[in-house]
């Protein structure tokens, strides 16, 4: 079932990368907001999510600190890697090598049926400062194809991958961040 | 200033934007800690809903003004309560945030004669309460409300927003 294919995928995952489409509907169910771009992880703990349309955000996970630019806002910020990641879909996939076992200890998993031509598991934190209520996985076959997120404010942000690549070589100065001059950087 | 990237959808005038809802960025800044994410926010006179969330997307915290006062929802569901927002944002971050008049700035709204204009008569800079406003806009429409809104109060703290989108919300639209 999927939980299983969930496991092998973390498993036989150490790098990946894809294009993403995310969509944020709030509890009201209006307005949805869609954002787009391409997301890069290597296990363990490092990420590059980098949002392209409609505005450019980029957020950058070496392994310590985690970078955030947002040139709208002129501003980088820098948090440790801990707390930041937190229980977010990048935490389930840039998560420490031991796959299932990061899994096990944080989440138990449900099956969650077949829906828009997927089968889904449902993952839902062992505590509460997960900050989220629970996390849906989509799969065909063996490829990871959608994770829907359901936040505790009756959110919901869905995410669609397109082309998915699983274990490339991934250039290790995309896991790197280096504030261009002129902008200003908050770090704790 | 250069105008920012234009907006894709131009905003409704300011004057539309009694009763609003927003879309955008933020970063709060207060000495070397800094919080950021995205901000929704549907405001209207006497009630005002803010929801605050990561760039991941999910929400962190949300503030609801009413006339019972405010309330400040966690993402772990910690529901903590205050007579108003000032109070409630003291508490909790260790020094209050104006959101009455964050209103006021965010949508480019000054007391006549006040704040320097820019050629098209919209504000660029205000100063009020100890407070420095700067503005940013996305198009050259005179009636425009601003893009980006930078509130420094003195050295150490410091919001940035940054709206993606603004509605404007009919009186009668239900309360969402």
């Amino acid at each position: 079932g999927a939980i299983e294919r969930l496991h092998q995928f973390l498993d036989s995952t150490r790098t990946l990368r894809a294009g993403f489409t995310q969509i944020v509907v709030a509890k009201n169910g209006k307005r949805p907001q869609q954002s787009s771009g391409v997301m890069i992880f290597v296990r363990p703990g490092k990420f590059r999510w980098q949002i392209e349309k409609p505005y450019s955000q980029l957020l950058v996970g070496d392994g310590e600190k985690i970078w955030i630019y947002d040139p709208d806002l002129r501003q980088v910020t820098v948090k440790k890697a801990g707390q930041a990641l937190g229980g977010t879909p990048a935490s389930l996939l840039a998560g420490e090598s031991g796959g299932k076992a990061t899994l096990e200890r944080n989440f138990s998993l449900r099956e969650a049926g077949e829906r828009e031509g997927l089968e889904w598991v449902e993952a839902l934190p062992k505590t509460q400062e997960s900050g989220f209520e629970k996390l849906r996985l989509g799969f065909a076959g063996s490829e990871l194809k959608a994770m829907e997120l359901f936040d505790n404010f009756g959110q919901t942000t869905s995410l669609y991958f397109e082309n998915l690549e699983r274990n490339p070589s991934i250039a290790p100065s995309l896991l790197r961040f280096t504030p261009p001059s002129g902008v200003d950087v908050i770090s704790e | 200033c250069a105008s920012l990237t234009p907006a894709p959808v131009p905003p409704p005038p300011r004057d539309a934007l009694a009763a609003f809802s927003l879309e955008g960025r933020f970063a709060l800044n207060h000495e070397a800690k800094s919080y950021s994410g995205r901000i929704s926010w549907t405001y209207r006179p006497n009630t005002s809903e803010l929801l605050l969330s990561s760039p991941f997307g999910q929400g962190l915290a949300e503030i609801v003004t009413d006339a019972d006062g405010a309330r400040l929802t966690g993402s772990d569901g910690r529901i903590r309560t205050a007579p108003d927002a000032e109070t409630l944002t003291r508490e909790v971050l260790g020094y209050p945030l104006p959101l009455k008049q964050l209103a006021d700035w965010v949508r480019g709204r000054t007391p006549p004669g006040s704040g320097r204009l820019d050629p098209l008569g919209r504000v660029l800079s205000l100063q009020q309460d100890g407070w420095q406003i700067d503005y940013g806009y996305g198009d050259d429409a005179p009636g425009s409300p601003p893009m980006r809104i930078i509130a420094r109060q003195g050295e150490h703290v410091e919001l940035r927003v940054f709206v993606d989108a603004w509605h404007s919300l009919s009186p009668e639209e239900a309360h969402p």
